[in-house]
């Protein structure tokens, strides 16, 4: 495997013959099933403790060395008797407090490690097995093949960001008379009626908004009659096969009441942007849809992510319809289904492409969305109670909630090491060497092992900076659901948005600079306690010092992501490079390729210096397989052999054979999934290092110029963000 | 030797043009390649000949008369093909020419055998337009025939003619490798275009070699006497003329057709 080679620097081998022989395997359990416990629980000294971590963790890195998932699960059960272990130790022997400070503050981190440590079992059920389901092909008979009604909803967004969706639902492969096509409308609006009617799709509104998305689709199930249900979100632009893939299953299935594809996206979203990681360090979704969705389908536990996905009507209208109870119909109204011995199914092929969210504050709303929505859940519908799930849907379905919850746990790693070094509480009652001989192993298997499953999809530590940021503003509105459901109102995701002008989102930071701005104060006490106060306990204030500077990176890092980079363009420029040709008015032409694309141009690199002027007009032809389609286009910019083009004004088949060409391709969204290279734990290590710098000097330098600012009151003021982040509690 | 007649039941379609651009391509790939101007016009010097004046008098017709030597008739070309012009003449000898070829309709291909050349060496054999003797002679002799098209509306209700030739003289014959065809002055801009194109190709199915893009270059660059690939080799054109040139050769590689499958009229789509 290619994606092995990264910077680890060996390729795992197959495991030897001997080991995949069933009685050696079932012995090999059964020893283990014996042994486990025992070492879970058995009191050891300090020399012995580090003899055995360091046994087994060697016995770690030895499997890991063996491809194949066997060597993955020996990893998962190492892992998991070493953070029990852990756990059991913290639990048993760590928790004698002698006052309420350290009681109270101890208690507190004990409960997100014992949280942490949940989350981290539910995942190795979650993942520890993908399905890797392949898309079962149709009858050759088009006869037999099913009736769809895809539903495209919208709410508030600009046409602009509708349109190539809508074309392109017009190109995909289905029998005409077998598809039909509705835009939901829950606007109203004239523009958009005008549109539906020229194209021929019909235009769905409805007298009132409730339930916002999921009543809009609820009110078209009504009026309508297909089969099957396929479901947009108004950016999400499907490719041509995407049914092709998606509906085989349904035949084989009679009992399948959804197939979800997953989410890709074009374009960076605001923590690539700010960061500039976009297609070198896997984003937040991807996890999600590259892995736990997979995982989950093993189980019969994938669920419904809103969009991009096929319902069957029946088992939508037996389960009363999109669920509308909480904010987040779509893996409720999954939940539903799985109650009632329905299943669901995953497929890992990105047949869709989209925006991501357009600022950090929009994409910081559309979590706090999903955080209260599981949150909502897990207090109404709870999958650990109720009929109809069996134990491993209900363990997926809980990690999906419990996941949401991590807010309150990371805003308690993030201080608590500054409870000892300002108070000098106590919070784990342990000697120093104790806590790095339990906890080094715990965490080093944790990553060790994490590493190995989630590899191509999410880097180390990677997660910690996406909770970080987040965690302040999901942990209010979890903890306010969880004690009342019904409270919150509902906010709909941004999208297609401009950030004008760079800016600091200081709204956005506030939490992580609060945070940033105590541990860089801890670690000031530590200094202090290092060199006056505690000369007899100092390899605990080094342990605690270490953990603070380990807390101010990944906080570094999150200043960084909110300072937003421009976003300009009144169209989005996605990276695309696909070979072109490019007429010149003279009637000449010359091969190219384009570089990148938007709905209003296109970039193109030549192969030869042509001197072309301002507004000149010229022709350019894209290619689907052996169909080309030529734009006229106008010259924008001529930088030596590259060119920035305009489109001149499409006529509807012009538009519908621009979006086939470009964003409904899925060989180039597919190619692009999913592939990163695995990397060692140094360079993930320097490189947040080198943008948690980043963060840092953005952020002075911010406030360098505010404080200038402030002094010269005739100065402009800052740019207002263009979306503000709402509070929804 | 494999004998290549570009061939149309129309003119004005780019005969000259593709057999010219095929020529040095196909030689540019390294291949031994003769072309052969059996078109009165002699218009194939000017595309390919170092000079475009070898040839004005003396070709093909005065060697098929005895008055030279073959190898006098012939003269090098661009890129290492070797150019048979066909000769200026006046209308009593090209009259008595074709008479001569009605009277002996296996003439080319017994010509070419005396040649000896070399099993793989190419022959190109530029043809004039519509059914006439030189077309019966090229079809008779053919290996694979290449069938240029414009997409336009006469060359849709033209095809079936140059079709029902190459029924008869070639799909007969085993060893037949099936037409080739080539759609030129392809321009998806224009509507009318796209639409025939669309058609063409949806009928011509597997027997489509590719497409040659409406190219400013072209023309001029048989104003320039070169070929397409020397005067633009950035161009669409140039790219098309390589894309066709190496379908060509893919499709000489591939294996033969089995007679009974040679014989059958063109494939219907099966799709």
């Amino acid at each position: 495997m290619k994606s092995n080679t990264g910077d680890t620097g060996y390729v795992p081998r197959e495991a030897p013959g001997f080991l995949r022989l069933w009685p050696v395997r079932l012995l090999g359990w059964l020893v283990a099933l014996a042994v486990l416990p025992a070492l879970v629980i058995a009191p050891m000294t300090f020399e012995q403790q580090l003899v055995l971590s360091v046994g087994i963790f060697a016995a770690a890195l030895v499997t890991n060395r063996f491809r194949g998932r066997f060597a993955g699960l020996v990893m998962i059960v190492l892992s998991v008797v070493v953070s029990s272990r852990y756990t059991y130790w913290r639990v048993t022997e760590t928790m004698y407090m002698d006052n309420l400070l350290d009681l109270v503050l101890g208690v507190g981190l004990l409960m997100a490690e014992l949280y942490a440590f949940v989350v981290l079992l539910l995942g190795y059920v979650q993942t520890a097995w993908p399905l890797e389901r392949k898309p079962v092909p149709l009858p050759e008979d088009t006869a037999l093949w099913p009736t769809i009604d895809l539903f495209i909803p919208t709410y508030n967004e600009p046409l602009s960001v509708v349109r190539p969706t809508v074309l392109a639902a017009q190109s995909i492969d289905w029998p005409r008379d077998k598809i039909k096509i509705f835009v939901l409308d829950d606007g109203r609006r004239e523009e958009f009626r005008a549109f539906c009617e020229e194209l021929g799709v019909t235009h769905v509104t409805r007298d009132n908004n409730r339930h916002a998305k999921a009543g809009n689709i609820n009110a078209a199930l009504k009026n309508t009659t297909a089969e099957f249900v396929a479901i947009f979100d108004c950016d999400h632009i499907p490719t041509r096969s995407f049914m092709q893939i998606a509906m085989g299953w349904f035949g084989r299935d009679p009992k399948l009441g959804m197939v979800q594809l997953p989410h890709y996206f074009f374009s960076a979203d605001p923590f690539e942007r700010n960061l500039d990681t976009f297609g070198r360090v896997p984003n937040e979704g991807e996890l999600f849809y590259g892995l736990i969705q997979d995982g989950n389908d093993l189980w019969n536990a994938t669920f419904f992510c809103g969009s991009c996905a096929v319902l069957r009507r029946t088992i939508v209208e037996e389960v009363g319809g999109i669920a509308v109870e909480t904010v987040t119909e779509d893996a409720h109204t999954a939940l539903k289904m799985h109650r009632r011995g329905y299943n669901t199914a995953y497929l890992a092929l990105p047949q869709a492409a989209g925006l991501a969210t357009e600022s950090l504050s929009g994409h910081v709303g559309q979590r706090i969305r999903w955080a209260r929505g599981m949150a909502q859940i897990f207090r109404i519908d709870n999958p650990l109670f109720g009929r109809g799930l069996h134990w491993a849907q209900r363990l997926c379905y809980l990690n999906a909630m419990l996941h949401f919850l991590y807010g309150l746990p990371r805003l308690i790693y993030l201080t608590a090491p500054l409870a000892y070094l300002f108070f000098g509480a106590s919070v784990i009652h342990a000697s120093a060497s104790m806590i790095f001989a339990f906890a080094l192993p715990h965490i080093l298997h944790a990553n060790l092992t994490n590493s190995r499953i989630q590899g191509r999809f999410r880097y180390l530590l990677w997660n910690e900076v996406y909770e970080a940021v987040l965690a302040w503003y999901i942990f209010r509105p979890t903890l306010v659901a969880l004690i009342n459901p019904k409270l919150g109102s509902f906010n709909v995701t941004a999208k297609g948005g401009l950030v004008q002008e760079a800016y600091f989102d200081t709204q956005i930071a506030r939490a992580s600079l609060v945070l940033l701005m105590l541990n860089f104060l801890g670690v000031c006490a530590g200094v202090w306690r290092l060199t006056w106060v505690d000369p007899q306990n100092i390899a605990t204030v080094w342990l605690t010092l270490a953990w603070t500077v380990y807390n101010l990176m990944i906080l570094g890092a999150c200043v960084a992501a909110a300072n937003e980079s421009r976003q300009v363009r009144s169209a989005h420029r996605v990276a695309l490079e696909v070979p072109a040709t490019l007429y010149l008015e003279d009637g000449t032409s010359m091969r190219c390729s384009t570089f990148d694309f938007s709905s209003g141009g296109l970039g193109i690199a030549l192969p030869a210096d042509v001197p072309l002027a301002q507004d000149a007009k010229v022709g350019v032809a894209l290619y689907r397989g052996e169909t080309e389609s030529r734009f006229a286009a106008t010259v924008r910019f001529s930088s030596g052999r590259r060119l920035g083009l305009r489109f001149a004004p499409m006529t509807l088949v012009q538009e519908r054979a621009l979006v086939q060409c470009t964003m409904a391709r899925a060989d180039i969204w597919a190619a692009r999934w999913g592939n990163y290279p695995r990397v060692g734990i140094h360079r993930v290590l320097s490189h947040l290092v080198r943008i948690s710098a980043t963060g840092f000097r953005n952020m002075f330098a911010h406030y360098y110029r505010a404080a200038t600012s402030r002094l010269r009151p005739s100065a402009a003021s800052s740019p207002k963000p263009p979306v503000e982040a709402k509070d929804p509690v | 030797m494999v004998v290549i007649p570009v061939i149309s039941s129309k003119g004005g379609v780019g005969k000259t043009t593709i057999a010219a651009n095929l020529a040095t391509t196909l030689a540019a790939r390294g291949r031994q390649v003769l072309a052969i101007d059996l078109d009165p016009q002699n218009a194939l010097r000017f595309h390919v000949a170092n000079d475009p004046h070898h040839g004005g008098e003396d070709g093909l017709l005065a060697a098929a008369a005895g008055q030279l030597p073959w190898t006098q008739a012939m003269c090098p070309a661009h890129g290492g093909v070797v150019l048979l012009p066909f000769g200026t003449v006046d209308d009593e000898r090209l009259i008595g020419f074709e008479h001569e070829l009605s009277r002996r309709p296996g003439w080319l291909g017994d010509t070419l055998a005396r040649f000896g050349l070399p099993p793989d060496m190419l022959v190109i054999v530029d043809t004039p337009p519509g059914p006439t003797v030189y077309l019966q002679q090229a079809l008779r002799a053919a290996d694979v025939c290449v069938i240029p098209v414009l997409a336009d509306a006469g060359s849709f209700a033209t095809l079936p003619i140059v079709e029902r030739m190459v029924d008869k003289y070639c799909r007969a014959r085993a060893g037949y490798r099936g037409s080739a065809y080539v759609i030129n002055q392809v321009d998806p801009g224009r509507r009318l275009n796209h639409d025939v194109f669309a058609m063409l190709r949806a009928r011509l199915q597997q027997e489509l070699l590719g497409v040659l893009h409406l190219d400013a270059s072209v023309s001029e660059a048989l104003a320039s006497a070169l070929p397409v690939r020397h005067y633009a080799p950035l161009s669409q054109a140039a790219e098309d003329v390589s894309v066709i040139a190496e379908r060509l050769l893919a499709r000489l590689a591939s294996p033969l057709p089995s007679s009974a499958q040679a014989f059958a009229p063109r494939q219907e789509p099966t799709r």
